[in-house]
This record gives C-alpha cells, sequence and structure tokens, in this order.
C-alpha cells in the first residue's frame, strides 16, 4: 500500500479517538484543575474512604475469582471431556452479559425469599464480591487456561523422571511457567473490579460505594462537575498505571516459550481424576449457570405462582410510565445503537488494527498503546467526558441521539482490536511473498491474503462490539435522553422501583437481554473455534 | 539468463549478503549450499525482489531487475515450510498465479489440472491443506510455483521439513522434473548430498559470502577450504609438515603435488575415498570402533595416534581390537594451511 494510504489508514482511527476519546478526557482533566477540585478531593475523608473501598474490594474480588477460576483453568487445559467447547463458550457467557442483567440475576437470589436469602446478605458488600467473581471467571479460564493449554506438557514429564512428585513437579515447573500469565489475567481482572460500576450501583448499598459510582453520583445527583472530574482524573492514573505495569510484564512474558498444539497436551481423566474433573466443572456450571437459571425461571413467576404477567406487563401503560416508552422500544432502541456502534467500531477498530499490526516499530507501539487506552478508562468516564466536552461548539451534540453509539464505540473499539491484531500478525509474511512472487501487486496480495485470513476475527470483532454494545450501562446511563432508553437503562429503571412486578419486568427484560447476548456469544465461539481448527 | 553481480544485502550492523556473484543459465540447475544462516535464502529473496539489495544488480538476460518488482519478474519461488494458502484449497493453491495472470477459469482449471498431474497430485485438487501430508504439501507448494510457468524456479529448503524415504523420493522426482522441463533452477540446501543429487553446479557460501563454486563433483574432491571439507564430513584433520620431500603426517611421509621448499606446518584431511584396506597398505593400525552402517561398516582405525575413518563392505568388516592395514590414495589427501 501506498504511503499515503497508509497515513490515512492511521489517521481515521487516530482522529476518531481524538475527538470522541482524547478531547472529553482532556475537557475532564480541565474541569478538575480549573475549579481547584483535585486538592479537595485527595484531602476529603469521605471521598478517601471511597477510593479505598473501591481498592480492597477489587484486591478481594480479584482473588477470589482466582481461586475459582484456576481450577477450572487446569481441567479445560489438561483433560479432554465431551462438551468441552460447549464449557468454554458457556464460561464465557457471564463476561459478556450486560451487567444490568447480572445484578438482576444477584438481586434476585439474595432477596427476601430468593434461593439464598438464607445468607442475609441483600445488598452490599457480599453480593457484589460475587457477582465480579461471576463476571470475570472467564478472564481466568480463558486466558490462564489457554496459555496452560499450550504448555508442553513434556517437561513436567521431564521432572516427573527426574524424580519429582506430581505436587512437585508442578510447584517447580509449572507455576513458575505459569506465573506471568496469571498476574497479567489478574490484574485484567483487577481493572475490571476496580473501575465495576453497574454491579456496584445496582447491588451495593450507598455506604460501599466505589469511585465509578461516586463519580455518577457527584455528576448526576449532586450536579458537582469539577469534584466528578478531579475524581475520574484520580481513577485514571491509577489504572494508567496499572496498564504499563501490565503492559512491562507482557513484554517480559514474550521469553522464549516452547508451546503445543492444545490436543497433544490434554488427555482423558483416568482415576481418581474424574472426581476432581467432574467436581471442578460442576460446581463452576452451578456457579455460573444457577444464577441464570434462577434469573430466568424466577422472571416467569409472580406472588409464588407461575406467571407470564411480568412479560405481559411490559406492553402495560405502567411499564411506559416508567419507562417513558412502550418496552419494544427501548429494545428497538437498544438494537439500533448496538448495530450502529458495532459498524463504527468495526470501522475504526479495524483500521486502527490495520495499522498496528503492519509492522512492528516504535511508531506502531506507540499507536498501540493510545489506541488501547479506552480499555482502560471506564465506561463512567467515557460518558461523563462526552457530557462534558461534547456540549458546545465546535460539536454540540447535546441531546442528539447518536451520542449513544458514539459513547458505546468508544467502549466496543478496543475489543474489536483485541479480536482483530492478533489474527492479522498470526498470518505468516511468507504467505504475503508467495502471492507476490506468484504475480499479486501489494494491494491484491491485502486482499487475497490479509483479508480472506482474518475475516472471521472482524466477524468476532463485530459480534464483540454487539454484545458489549446491547448492554453498556455506564456511558449510555450519561448520554441517552430520558425518551430512549436501552434495555439496561430500562432495568435499571424497573429495579428502583418497589414491587413485585417490577422486579419481575426487570427479570423479564433481562432475561431477554441474556438470551440476545447468549445467542451473539455462542456465535462467537462457533466461529472461533472454526478458525481454530482451520489454521 | 540470470546474472547476480556483487549483491550486498545488510540487516542493521550485520551483513547477511556479502558482495555474491552468482549466474545461472538456460536449463542449468545450480545449488546453494551453506549452513544455517549463511545467507543463502535472504540471496534468493533479493534474487525474487523481496528483499531490497544494498548494492550490486540482479538482472535476467541483460535487464537489470532493480526496477522490477517481485510479481512481475515471473521468477517461481517455492518456500521453506512452502508457505501454502491455508484459506484455499489445493486447486485454489495452485490457480493462485494463474488469477493474477488473469488467465480465463476453464483455461486456468486446465492448467491446474496439468500441474497436479506432473506432481502426481490430481485426485487431491479439492482438498484442504491443512489435512495434507508434508511430501503432499512439498508437491502442492511445487506445483504452485510451476504453474504459471516462470523463467526460474527457485527453491529454498523444499525438502527439509521431511523424512529420509520422502525426501529421497521427492529429490529424485524433482531431479526429472527438471531434466524434462529443462527450466533454469537455484537449489538452495544446507544438506551437501541433496545438492550433489541434483546440481550441475555448486555454489558453496559462509557468512554471506561464496566460499566456492563449479561442478559438484569437483568441489567435493578439492574443496577449498577446511571448512567446507568439514562441512562435507570429511575429516578429521590431523597436523602435518609439508616440505620438499613431501608430506610428513603420522603415518609416514606422502608424496604430494604441492610440496613447498621451507617447512610449513598444515592440517590435513582425508577424503572419505582416500583409504582402503590394504594387506600390504603402509599404514598398520587398530580397529578401536566399528559401526554398523546397512551395507558397510564404518572404522575408526588408531594409527600412530592419530584416528582415521574408513569404510568397508559389512561382511568381511574386522572386528574391535583387530590390527588392519591401509593404503592411502595421494589424491585424496587435503592440505591445508594450520590456522
Amino acid at each position: 500500500m501506498s504511503r499515503a494510504g497508509r497515513v490515512l489508514r492511521a489517521l481515521i482511527p487516530l482522529g476518531f479517538l481524538g475527538v470522541f476519546f482524547a478531547w472529553p478526557v482532556a475537557a475532564i482533566i480541565g474541569r478538575s484543575v480549573s475549579a481547584g477540585a483535585l486538592h479537595r478531593v485527595l484531602t476529603d475523608r469521605g471521598l478517601r474512604h471511597v477510593a479505598w473501598f473501591t481498592l480492597w474490594q477489587a484486591l478481594v474480588a480479584t482473588a477470589l475469582t482466582l481461586a475459582v477460576g484456576l481450577p477450572a483453568a487446569y481441567v479445560v487445559a489438561r483433560y479432554d471431556f465431551r462438551g468441552k467447547r460447549l464449557f468454554r463458550a458457556f464460561v464465557t457467557v457471564p463476561f459478556v452479559l450486560p451487567t444490568v442483567v447480572v445484578a438482576t440475576a444477584f438481586l434476585v437470589l439474595f432477596r427476601p425469599g430468593g434461593a439464598l436469602s438464607f445468607l442475609g446478605w441483600q445488598r452490599g458488600v457480599g453480593p457484589l464480591l460475587v457477582a465480579e467473581v461471576f463476571f470475570n471467571v472467564a478472564v481466568i479460564v480463558r486466558t490462564v487456561g489457554g496459555f496452560w493449554a499450550h504448555l508442553d506438557p513434556r517437561r513436567t514429564d521431564a521432572a516427573r523422571v527426574l524424580g519429582a512428585s506430581r505436587v512437585r513437579a508442578f510447584r517447580e515447573v509449572t507455576l513458575p511457567l505459569l506465573g506471568p500469565p496469571i498476574a497479567a489475567a489478574a490484574s485484567i481482572v483487577f481493572l475490571f473490579t476496580f473501575t465495576a460500576f453497574g454491579v456496584v450501583l445496582l447491588i451495593s448499598d450507598p455506604a460501599h460505594a466505589t469511585l465509578e459510582v461516586e463519580i455518577y453520583r457527584q455528576a448526576t445527583e449532586l450536579l458537582d462537575f469539577p469534584t466528578a472530574a478531579a475524581l475520574a482524573l484520580v481513577q485514571m492514573v491509577a489504572v494508567f498505571a496499572l496498564l504499563l505495569v501490565l503492559a512491562r510484564m507482557q513484554e517480559r512474558r514474550a521469553v522464549a516459550q516452547r508451546l503445543v498444539a492444545a490436543r497433544d497436551a490434554s488427555r482423558r481423566a483416568r482415576g481418581w481424576e474424574r472426581a476432581v474433573v467432574g467436581g471442578v466443572l460442576g460446581g463452576t456450571v452451578v456457579f455460573l449457570g444457577g444464577p441464570l437459571l434462577v434469573l430466568a425461571v424466577e422472571s416467569l413467576r409472580l406472588g409464588g405462582s407461575w406467571s407470564l404477567e411480568p412479560y405481559r406487563a411490559l406492553s402495560s401503560s405502567a411499564a411506559t410510565d416508567t419507562l417513558f416508552v412502550p418496552a419494544w422500544e427501548a429494545l428497538r432502541n437498544s438494537l439500533e445503537f448496538a448495530a450502529v456502534a458495532a459498524v463504527i467500531a468495526v470501522v475504526v477498530g479495524g483500521l486502527a488494527s490495520v495499522a498496528i499490526a503492519s509492522r512492528p516499530g516504535r511508531a506502531t507501539r506507540t499507536m498501540d498503546t493510545l489506541l488501547m487506552l479506552p480499555l482502560g478508562t471506564s465506561a463512567v468516564t467515557v460518558g461523563f467526558g462526552f457530557i462534558v466536552a461534547l456540549d458546545r461548539w465546535p460539536l454540540d451534540l447535546r441531546a442528539k441521539l447518536v451520542l449513544v453509539p458514539l459513547a458505546q464505540s468508544v467502549v466496543a473499539i478496543p475489543f474489536v482490536i483485541r479480536a482483530v491484531v492478533p489474527a492479522l500478525r498470526s498470518i505468516d509474511p511468507r504467505l504475503r511473498d508467495a502471492a507476490s512472487v506468484l504475480g499479486a501487486p501489494p494491494r491484491r496480495v491485502w486482499r487475497e491474503v490479509d483479508l480472506p485470513i482474518a475475516m472471521r476475527a472482524f466477524v468476532v470483532g463485530f459480534g464483540f462490539a454487539v454484545a458489549v454494545s446491547l448492554g453498556e450501562f455506564g456511558a449510555t446511563l450519561f448520554v441517552a435522553r430520558s425518551d430512549s432508553p436501552t434495555i439496561p437503562i430500562a432495568i435499571s429503571r424497573f429495579l428502583a422501583r418497589p414491587g413485585d412486578l417490577n422486579i419481575g419486568q426487570a427479570m423479564a427484560m433481562s432475561t431477554v437481554l441474556m438470551v440476545v447476548t447468549g445467542a451473539v456469544v455462542l456465535a462467537i465461539e462457533h466461529l472461533q473455534v472454526r478458525q481454530a481448527g482451520d489454521f | 539468463m540470470l546474472t547476480v553481480e556483487c549483491v550486498v544485502v545488510r540487516f542493521g550492523a550485520t551483513t547477511a549478503v556479502d558482495g555474491v556473484d552468482l549466474a545461472v543459465g538456460a536449463g542449468e540447475t545450480v545449488a546453494i549450499l551453506g549452513p544455517s544462516g549463511c545467507g543463502k535464502s535472504t540471496l534468493l529473496r533479493a534474487i525474487a525482489g523481496l528483499q531490497p539489495i544494498d548494492s550490486g544488480r540482479v538482472s535476467w538476460a541483460g535487464e537489470d531487475l532493480a526496477s522490477v518488482p517481485p510479481h512481475r519478474r515471473r521468477f517461481g519461488l517455492m518456500f521453506q515450510e512452502y508457505a501454502l494458502f491455508p484459506h484455499r484449497d489445493v486447486a485454489g493453491n495452485v490457480g493462485f498465479g494463474l488469477r493474477m495472470a488473469r488467465v480465463g477459469r476453464a483455461e486456468r482449471g486446465r492448467r491446474v489440472q496439468e500441474v497436479l498431474e506432473l506432481v502426481g497430485l490430481s485426485d487431491l485438487a479439492g482438498r484442504r491443506i491443512v489435512g495434507l501430508s508434508g511430501g503432499e504439501q512439498q508437491r502442492v507448494a511445487l506445483a504452485r510455483a510451476l504453474a504459471v510457468e516462470p523463467r526460474l524456479l527457485m527453491l529454498d529448503e523444499p525438502l527439509g521439513a521431511l523424512d529420509r524415504p520422502w525426501r529421497e523420493r521427492l529429490l529424485r522426482e524433482i531431479r526429472e522434473l527438471l531434466d524434462r522441463t529443462q527450466l533454469p533452477a537455484i537449489y538452495v540446501t544446507h544438506d551437501h548430498e541433496e545438492a550433489f543429487a541434483l546440481a550441475d553446479r555448486l555454489v558453496v557460501m559462509r557468512a554471506g559470502r561464496v566460499v566456492q563454486a563449479g561442478p559438484a563433483a569437483g568441489v567435493w574432491r578439492r574443496p577449498a577450504d577446511q571448512w567446507t571439507a568439514d562441512f562435507f564430513g570429511f575429516g578429521p584433520p590431523v597436523a602435518a609438515q609439508l616440505d620438499a620431500r613431501g608430506l610428513h603426517t603420522p603415518w609416514g611421509t606422502l608424496v604430494v603435488n604441492t610440496a613447498v621448499a621451507a617447512a610449513t606446518d598444515v592440517q590435513v584431511v582425508l577424503r572419505p575415498d582416500a583409504l582402503r584396506p590394504d594387506p600390504a597398505g603402509p599404514v598398520r593400525g587398530v580397529v578401536v570402533q566399528r559401526a554398523f552402517a546397512g551395507d558397510r561398516a564404518e572404522l575408526t582405525v588408531e594409527a600412530n595416534g592419530a584416528h582415521l575413518r574408513v569404510r568397508v563392505p559389512e561382511r568381511d568388516a574386522p572386528a574391535v581390537g583387530d590390527a588392519m592395514c591401509l593404503a592411502i590414495d595421494a589424491d585424496g589427501v587435503l592440505v591445508y594451511p594450520a590456522d
């Protein structure tokens, strides 16, 4: 491709993120500095308490997630069992489920008369931690399990032959090799729990709020923009520091590792291993599937008996009073916004991926980091930045519907990049050489080699963008007009109202959203598995 | 036809190809032989136009190719580990170049079938690449390179990843194919037996430079330096002295035609065909090791403190500890300066 073409290809994503990410962030920084709010925030006792709670709940949630996720990662990596593909897909579902759906499910579980009501937790830290673990188990199972599956088992064999016991071999050989991926996965979980918003807002009690929730509260309830901006800045600095450490770790992780095909590393369980494998799989399925099943079943019950009333009530005028629009319109809003957001995310994220993957070098590494910044920025920050920055000349988008898909796409772009860049990078450069020697001009090479091989990754990225946008809550809450709610917003409105029927309708809408998102995720997983089998 | 003059390729501070000259004439097969990392693959990429050269000239029939991009050079290149397109089936791979050349669908199908027959894969046209065996992939890669009727065929370690029986079979087939098509070819390998079996001419490369070039038999009989002799598996080297009377080795004085006036320390390497068992031979030694090699036995004989390797028919090979007399053929004694 020509030089001008390459520059243009890089300018589009940089320009988009400049306007819809960097500028809002800059506006936040400007707000916090100009009003001297930063100093106030750093010295306020109440806010320090919020920061402290944010930190420790994230640390505890991360530790718990590791405890739940590592056994499943081990079983997936080392054993063959029927339905393994399905299990991997199933584990991923909670991760992409909208936060409001998960929040609804756990509220239902812990509410008086709920399946886990005997714990007496209701709203508060307990359910919050459980929900966060539920969300993030997939990160551990997929990243650590994925790495583990490709670890050459002959190394452990070598240790065993040299006289190490099973446990010793694990401690001396496997664990040191797994250390870096475990640390990386744990950091990602920490990042997600540190910036958790939806579950905290909906499940936790007011005394236990995270920075995200506090930013939202300051901005929308107290209308104290400078304080909200200062809090957002503090959070961003903390997150970026963590991201830098993470990037360093990943560089070090790149030490030469002999990896093998996952097929060679796994086998059927024998003897007592069967009990372990069965126990871990069963436990994981119950933990991840139970709340969702309860949610779906409970949505069909009202006042102790079976009823379709929660679904029927969605089209009632009472529901319209709560949502300001009929429920089906919220569904239509969600689908439309998600479709537009996903298209934007795939175009911008796709172009960015091509630029990142094209050639290694300092320029592209810098760009890689720049483009990943939105991943580390919380959804609330994005939404808050939108209302702070895009409300005046030259870009006054106040109350414009387009704000919603734009904000959702900013949140979704990193997911597209994550899906596409590895696929582009994995293409053997000799394939391009081969095409070239066989007579393909440079632009044709891209069309004949890169595009078809990475096509599935683009589709997967699109699917992720759809799933993320459908469930997006934090940013949408800021930018959505009250007369055009999305499903997650609608669910949160039902949850905020008392009464069995309202929570019943929240459950009904959550179930619908869960089914839609689950279908998208299963489709993605199907594509990914085929891709892995092909190449 | 192909002329490479003083080509230099640098990667940062290292010079991968350091002033290489090479010519390939019509119908000629030239083997480039060298250890991994000697720059032979880089040289191929430079000829194909995939690797920009820092200086020198690559030309075809007198035309400088500097401004001709790889897709217009019409050189076939068979890649190490084949670089087959995983997203296309066998026919899609083989027909790729024809499609680039805008050959019509019917004609393309005919050509693909023809080339697949040539490499003996005519019934695999619709198969996916992933399920193919190494040998089958190798043939697909060969067919893909041949389908566009290139004016030069370059093969980069084409047998590198294959098991021995496959290697020998495919080596024979490539030889037949090159003989039949009279296609000028460059064959890059690190295996001297492959190079000997295939090439009219041999170019030995080391650290980016050409060490020796010439007909295969001539290069084998007289390796230019001790490193090349070692690379061919000759040896082990033994210290000796050369003066006006001849070559003084641990096994006596040999008359050689490289005698010099002043006494010089040298290294002597014996070519495998230099030694033969001879009851009246001047070298007396004891067999210290005997290795079974099918119809032959490879013996290590200790004579006057130096080790000699000699191959004899397995059936009448002496046992370890037996005494043995050997004759040395002066033509097989290679003399190199001591370092």
